[in-house]
């Protein structure tokens, strides 16, 4: 697993590529939530070099999405694809969090006013 | 069992440590890529591997000191099918019979959901003081 972010103000676009599984996971939800901690609202979570993600990764999206909510932010998705899609459609991950077709739009959709 | 439609096998004993994940991940994709399985099909073996590993970890093995108990792979090649044998010698715990529907993903179900979907096959055997459990994956016709 790479992770991969960029910052722009409280706006934060987090690249995962290749695998996440039990074993990265906690390094993934260690990243996210320092984000959040740093000051970020807005978080895209770009997934379209992500191969596969198993249920570790998911519980921790859930989490950080709550976090996030917290604090009034919001966290989006977007660059499903392949298996990752796959894996959010058979969990019902899709209806329990905030997914957009593009990247551009998914940084609209974070961008808190 | 008939041996002789088994085209290739690996074995590997791992111990109940998260530590183990990583190594049994290597090897699988090892034995994929050596017998030039197409990536999808080898990425859902992975993820069938951690959930499964997880579930033996945690709930079958859950007390149990850690690296105090082996967990044998194996991963079988067929002319139409690929299986993925789990063995670990745990009290009873069948994960064809747990729950993992939607309502409780959020309860460490989706795991289960992901290896019934991503699989074709899942079955559970009681052999002797030993959980083994078998999954297989079709292969899709040669063109």
């Amino acid at each position: 697993m790479e992770i991969l972010e960029a910052r722009t103000g409280d706006m934060a676009v987090v690249h995962v590529v290749g695998q996440v599984n039990s074993g990265n996971a906690p390094e993934l939800d260690e990243r996210l939530k320092q984000l959040v901690g740093a000051g970020c609202r807005g978080i895209v979570i770009d997934l379209a070099r992500l191969d596969h993600m198993t249920s570790a990764g998911f519980r921790c999206l859930l989490r950080v999405d709550r976090q996030v909510q917290g604090v009034a932010g919001k966290l989006v998705l977007c660059g499903l694809q392949g298996l990752t899609l796959e894996l959010f459609e058979v969990g019902g991950f899709l209806e329990m969090l905030t997914i957009a077709a593009t990247r551009e739009e998914a940084m609209r959709q974070a961008t808190v006013n | 069992m008939d041996v002789s439609v088994i085209r290739q096998e690996s074995t590997l004993t791992v111990v109940n440590a998260r530590a183990e994940f990583a190594r049994a991940a290597t090897w699988l994709h090892d034995f994929s890529a050596g017998m030039g399985l197409p990536n999808d099909l080898a990425s859902r073996l992975l993820v069938v591997l951690d959930e499964v590993l997880s579930n033996v970890v945690n709930h079958a093995l859950a007390g149990a000191v850690e690296g105090s108990r082996e967990i044998r792979l194996r991963i079988r090649l067929r002319p139409e099918a690929v299986e993925l044998e789990i063995v670990d010698d745990g009290p009873v715990f069948d994960p064809t019979f747990a729950p993992g529907t939607r309502a409780d993903r959020q309860l460490g179900g989706a795991g289960l959901l992901f290896v019934r979907s991503l699989m074709d096959e899942v079955r559970f055997i009681r052999q002797g003081d030993r959980n083994c459990l078998t999954l297989c994956k079709k292969l899709a016709p040669m063109r």
